[in-house]
């Protein structure tokens, strides 16, 4: 579990594969490399304020033999366990070019507001 | 600890040509004994980090399966120079923000590349490089068997 704490960077990996954590003004961007990986085998679940993500990657090859296997294959997962300020309905998640990049919203803080007087 | 710099290159020679499928990595290994290179979270960005690969065979080619996320087909170079096959990728930075409290990287970004020496019996002219999905996916089909045989004839003096 990797806890994500405000403005700082964290460099986790999913067994090998490169992720990083940033902060952005008013939301947190994770990237995880995910090359080749089909987008149907990833899974991005929010449990509370922790954050998992699973996906399983195929081997390589279908047929013939392997002469070097270095890219991670099978079971891949990582969990984050997230700051207060995260807003967990608004997490939205994409996957391009075999990156898969989480945003998470930090909560609004209400600015001021004019109460109107009867 | 000062690096050895091996001296054995005709020892290995002789292993080359007896074993085609470890000639196929060895430049991979080489590239780590013969250069001192900074790894990925070094500040000195100009050394290009290795490039992450499967390789199989079937009876008609090789394989090379190589992770390069986030890139586009325009960033990934593939040639083969002197019978070594040379990947590279280059991504520059778009924007570099760096403010204070907040802190930005990109996966995908900087300089990459990797070597493999080919067998021999591998057709150059039919060599062919896809990119999907993070995967730069490269076929190299080997040569017919008996395409390298060539009879010379013997003429009088």
């Amino acid at each position: 579990m990797t806890l994500i704490t405000l403005g700082r960077c964290c460099t986790p990996d999913i067994r090998g594969f490169e992720a990083h954590v940033r902060r952005d003004a008013d939301d947190f961007v994770i990237q995880t490399a995910l090359p080749g990986v089909e987008k149907e085998k990833i899974q991005v679940t929010m449990e509370g304020r922790r954050l998992h993500i699973k996906a399983f990657r195929d081997d390589s090859f279908s047929r013939g033999r392997s002469l070097r296997s270095e890219l991670p294959r099978g079971d891949l997962e990582k969990s984050y366990s997230l700051p207060e300020n995260i807003d967990a309905e608004a997490v939205t998640s994409s996957f391009e070019d075999g990156i898969l990049t989480v945003r998470l919203p930090l909560k609004q803080q209400p600015g001021p507001r004019a109460v109107p007087i009867d | 600890m000062k690096p050895v710099k091996r001296n054995d290159e005709n020892r290995l020679d002789v292993v080359r040509r007896n074993d085609p499928f470890r000639s196929f990595f060895d430049e991979f290994e080489s590239m780590f004994e013969d250069f001192f290179r900074p790894g990925l979270l070094s500040e000195y960005n100009d050394y290009p980090a290795a490039i992450h690969a499967d390789v199989g065979e079937d009876d008609e080619k090789y394989m090379i399966k190589a992770a390069l996320p986030g890139m586009k087909e325009d960033d990934i170079k593939v040639s083969v120079e002197d019978g070594v096959l040379v990947l590279r990728a280059e991504r520059r930075e778009e924007e570099k923000e760096e403010k204070k409290g907040y802190f930005r990287r990109e996966i995908g970004y900087g300089k990459y590349e990797r070597r493999f020496r080919l067998p021999d019996n591998v057709n150059l002219e039919k060599v062919d490089a896809r990119y999907k999905n993070g995967i730069l996916d490269i076929d190299l089909p080997k040569k017919e068997k008996g395409l390298s045989r060539k009879e010379i004839k013997v003429k009088g003096a």
